[in-house]
C-alpha cells in the first residue's frame, strides 16, 4: 500500500499551497481537507500535461511542494472567531467517527477493487491509459459498450494512474484507500464548517459523525466517492461565502463526473435566486477547470449517451409514460429510517431552511431535477438506467441535505430566531 | 491469459451465454483484465454471433467452454476456461 500512501501524501503537500492561496480564511481541519481534495485534482490534471514517467511526475510534484512550502511561509492562517474550549462529548463523537473510518478503510481495502463500474469504466480507463502511457483516445472513440462512458471526465482514472506511476506498475490491490482519503477530506471540511457555524465542537463532531455513512460510500473505486467529496465541499463552501475555493471544488466535481456540470448550473441559478451576484462572477474556476477536458472530448468526438439523438422527443415520450414514476419509486434510495429523520428534520426547521439556507435548498432541488431530466432523456432502457444509478445519484445530495438539516436543528435558539 | 499474450494482440472473447445472460458482463470484465490488448466480442447486444471477428484475432479467450474453431488450438487450460492460439 506504500505507493497509495505516497500518492495521498504528495496530494496533501501539493494541494496545501493552493488551499492557502484560494482560501485565506481556512484553518485547522479545513486546510487539510481542502489540500487533499485540491492535491488529488492536481496529481490527476498533471497527467494531461506531463510525460508519464516517474522522473517527470516526481519533478513536477516537487515543484508544487516547493511552492506549497513558500505559500505556507507567505500566508499565515487567519483565526476565525474566538477560540473554542474543549468539550468532552466531542472526543467521544470523534472516537466513533474515527472507528467508523477505520472500519471503512478495512472494507475498502479488503481486496482488489471489485465494483463492476470500476472494471468496465473507471478502472478500465485507468489501466488502459497506464498501458498507453497517456489518454487512450482510440479506446474511448471505439467504446460502444453502454457501461464504458467514454465522455466521462478523467480525474479518478488519472488519480489511479498517478498511483501506478509512483509504483511503476499497475495494481488494483489497494486502490480502495483513495476512497478513504476522499471521505476523510470531506469530513474534515464538514467538521470545520460546522464548528465555525455552531461554535460548538460537540455539535460539529455530531454532524461529522452523522455524515460518515454518506462520505464513506459503499461503491469503492468508482466516481461516486470523489464526486460526493468535491460536490459537497463545493456546496458547503459556497454556502458560507467562500465562493472561490468552493468554485474550485465545483470545477473538480465537474472534472470527476458529468453531473458536476449540471451542479455548476444549479449553483449558478441558486446564487442568482439568492441575489448573490458578486459570487456568481466568482464561479469562474468551476468553468475553467473542466474546460480542457470538454474541449478535448469534443475534438476527439467522444459521444455522450444522454444527449445523443432526439433528446426532446425522448423526454416527452418518457414523461408521458405512467411507468416512469412507478419505476423511480420501485428502487431504493437509501435507508427508510434516514429519510424519515430527514423529513422530520425538514418539517421542524423549514422556516430556517427557507430563510437562511435558500441557496443550498435551491441548489439541491435543481440538481435533483437535473437527475430526473437525465432519466427522461436516457436513450437506454429506462428501467435499467434507474435500477443501476438511482441510489448513487441520490447519494450525491444526501450529505449536503443532512448537513443543512442538522445545522438548522442544532443551531442555538438565538441564531435561529 | 494476460501473461500469455502481448500488448497490442487481438483477442476474441467466447462464452456460453446470451448477451444479457452473462456475455456482456464477461466481455466487459475481460476488457479490464486484458487492458492493452485489443479485445473483440463474438456476440453483439442483439445476440447475433460475429464469427467474422476470428479472421483478425490471434487468440480466443473462452470461458467454461472449449470451442472448436478452425485454425485455433488450445495452448492453455485453466479451471474456468481455455486460451486458444491461431495456428498456420
Amino acid at each position: 500500500m506504500i505507493p497509495e500512501i505516497v500518492m495521498i501524501a504528495i496530494a496533501l503537500a501539493c494541494g496545501l499551497g493552493i488551499a492557502l492561496v484560494v482560501d485565506r480564511r481556512a484553518s485547522g481541519a479545513m486546510i487539510v481537507g481542502e489540500a487533499l481534495l485540491f492535491g488529488i485534482g492536481i496529481c490527476s490534471a498533471l497527467l494531461l500535461i506531463i510525460p508519464w514517467s516517474r522522473a517527470a511526475f516526481f519533478a513536477t510534484v516537487a515543484l508544487f511542494c516547493l511552492w506549497s512550502a513558500a505559500a505556507c511561509r507567505r500566508f499565515s492562517v487567519e483565526g476565525s472567531g474566538p477560540p473554542l474550549s474543549g468539550q468532552p462529548g466531542a472526543a467521544v463523537l470523534h472516537a466513533i467517527t474515527i472507528l467508523a473510518l477505520i472500519g471503512y478503510a478495512l472494507f475498502a481495502t479488503g481486496g482488489p477493487v471489485w465494483e463492476y463500474d470500476f472494471l468496465v469504466d473507471w478502472g478500465l480507463k485507468a489501466r488502459t491509459f497506464w498501458e498507453a502511457h497517456g489518454i487512450d483516445w482510440p479506446l474511448l472513440q471505439s467504446a460502444w459498450q453502454r457501461a464504458v462512458h467514454p465522455d466521462y471526465p478523467p480525474l479518478l482514472p488519472l488519480a489511479f494512474d498517478a498511483v501506478a506511476i509512483i509504483r511503476g506498475d499497475w495494481s488494483d490491490r489497494w486502490l480502495g484507500i483513495l476512497n478513504v482519503a476522499f471521505a476523510c477530506a470531506l469530513l474534515l471540511i464538514v467538521y470545520r464548517v460546522a464548528v465555525e457555524e455552531l461554535r460548538s465542537q460537540a455539535a460539529a463532531a455530531f454532524i461529522t459523525m452523522a455524515i460518515v455513512p454518506f462520505a464513506a460510500t459503499p461503491w469503492i473505486g468508482i466516481g461516486e466517492g470523489p464526486f460526493i467529496a468535491y460536490a459537497t465541499a463545493a456546496l458547503l463552501l459556497i454556502r458560507i461565502g467562500r465562493t472561490i475555493p468552493g468554485a474550485v471544488m465545483l470545477g473538480l466535481a465537474a472534472f470527476t463526473k458529468n453531473e458536476g456540470l449540471t451542479l455548476i448550473v444549479a449553483v449558478a441559478i441558486a446564487l442568482a435566486a439568492t441575489r448573490r451576484w458578486r459570487d456568481l462572477g466568482r464561479l469562474w474556476p468551476a468553468i475553467v477547470i473542466p474546460a480542457p477536458w470538454l474541449v478535448m472530448r469534443s475534438v476527439h468526438h467522444l459521444s455522450t449517451d444522454i444527449t445523443a439523438g432526439n433528446v426532446v422527443s425522448r423526454i416527452i415520450e418518457h414523461a408521458l409514460d405512467r411507468d416512469f414514476l412507478l419505476t423511480l419509486i420501485s428502487y431504493p434510495v437509501g435507508k427508510r429510517l434516514f429519510w424519515a429523520g430527514i423529513i422530520a428534520g425538514v418539517a421542524l426547521s423549514i422556516r430556517r431552511l427557507l430563510k437562511e439556507d435558500r441557496f443550498m435548498m435551491i441548489a439541491i432541488i435543481l440538481q435533483f431535477g437535473f437527475y430526473i431530466l437525465a432519466y427522461l432523456a436516457t436513450p437506454h432502457d429506462i428501467g435499467w438506467h434507474i435500477q443501476w444509478s438511482w441510489e448513487r445519484l441520490i447519494a450525491h445530495l444526501t450529505p449536503s441535505l443532512t448537513f443543512v438539516v442538522l445545522v438548522a436543528l442544532l443551531s442555538p435558539v438565538d441564531n435561529r430566531a | 491469459m494476460r501473461a500469455r499474450t502481448r500488448p497490442g494482440d487481438t483477442i476474441a472473447v467466447y462464452g456460453p451465454f446470451r448477451w444479457n445472460a452473462g456475455y456482456e458482463y464477461f466481455y466487459t470484465r475481460t476488457l479490464y483484465t486484458l487492458a492493452g490488448r485489443h479485445v473483440v466480442a463474438l456476440l453483439d447486444p442483439d445476440d447475433r454471433p460475429h464469427m467474422e471477428q476470428l479472421a483478425q484475432t490471434q487468440w480466443v479467450c473462452a470461458y467454461r467452454s472449449i470451442p472448436a474453431f478452425e485454425h485455433f488450438t488450445v495452448v492453455w487450460r485453466g479451471r474456468d476456461g481455455v486460451l486458444l492460439r491461431r495456428v498456420p
